[in-house]
């Protein structure tokens, strides 16, 4: 990751801008069913360690001075499901999401089945601040 | 809001418009200015973008998705934006130089 930092960098004009926007890895996201929470999806180990590799690299070419932080954010992402099984389903075949909490399936056919999935998006804005080396 | 099939099951998918990411991000970030984004997949944080952009170059090591990319590119006529497949790691765009590169869910 510190290498497509440094890549970009160099492809990057002087005083040039960086942005990173990515799903936040430190906060699960929320699946709630009428309104009310009910559990949260649970990210496979290996991303939760690609996210936190990610959250390095910026920070080493911080300290290396080859990048200055800027303005930070949230946005949230939405995603309903028709069925608990279409929810099942979406998780069994993500490359992001390892699990439901055990009973949150119960839940959801509890609620009428439709539920909603939201995610909290980050995103940083840097800029460089030294020459590309 | 879009229905897209997934699988044997349909999700009725709600993801905000490209619009609302590029708007908390500001505008101004990209107004005029020469962008590169990375890890574009089928583009849909890149053709709001290209709209305040002066020009732009989307990668993404997903041929599939940048077919899609450009053929959306082709619907729309527009005339300043560029998709080729390619990643972060191996990028090398010559002496291309930008004002702006967005990782786009890729860092």
């Amino acid at each position: 990751m510190v290498d497509a930092l440094e890549r970009t960098v160099r492809h990057l004009r002087p005083r040039g801008t960086i942005v990173d926007i990515r799903p936040d890895g430190s906060r699960n996201p929320r699946v709630l069913s009428r309104g009310r929470v009910i559990g949260e999806l649970l990210p496979h180990e290996e991303v939760a360690g690609d996210d936190a590799g990610a959250d390095a690299a910026v920070a080493h070419l911080v300290r290396r001075g080859m990048l200055r932080r800027g303005r930070r954010g949230l946005v949230w992402h939405q995603m309903s499901f028709e069925s608990v099984a279409a929810l099942a389903e979406y998780v069994r075949t993500s490359p992001r999401y390892a699990s439901l909490p055990r009973g949150t399936l119960s839940l959801a056919r509890r609620g009428g089945g439709r539920v909603t999935v939201r995610r909290a998006v980050k995103y940083e804005v840097l800029s460089r601040t030294a020459p590309a080396r | 809001m879009t229905t897209t099939a997934f699988g044997r099951f349909v999700i009725v998918s709600r993801h905000p418009r490209a619009g609302r990411e590029v708007a908390a991000i500001g505008t101004h970030v990209f107004r005029g200015k020469d962008v590169l984004d990375i890890g574009t997949g089928d583009g849909r944080l890149a053709f709001d973008i290209a709209r305040h952009a002066r020009r732009l170059v989307a990668v993404d090591p997903n041929e599939e998705a940048i077919a899609a990319a450009r053929a959306r590119c082709h619907e729309l006529r527009l005339m300043n934006t560029e998709f080729r497949v390619a990643d972060a790691p191996t990028l090398d765009l010559g002496r291309a130089r930008f004002d702006v590169a967005i990782f786009t869910w890729s860092l």
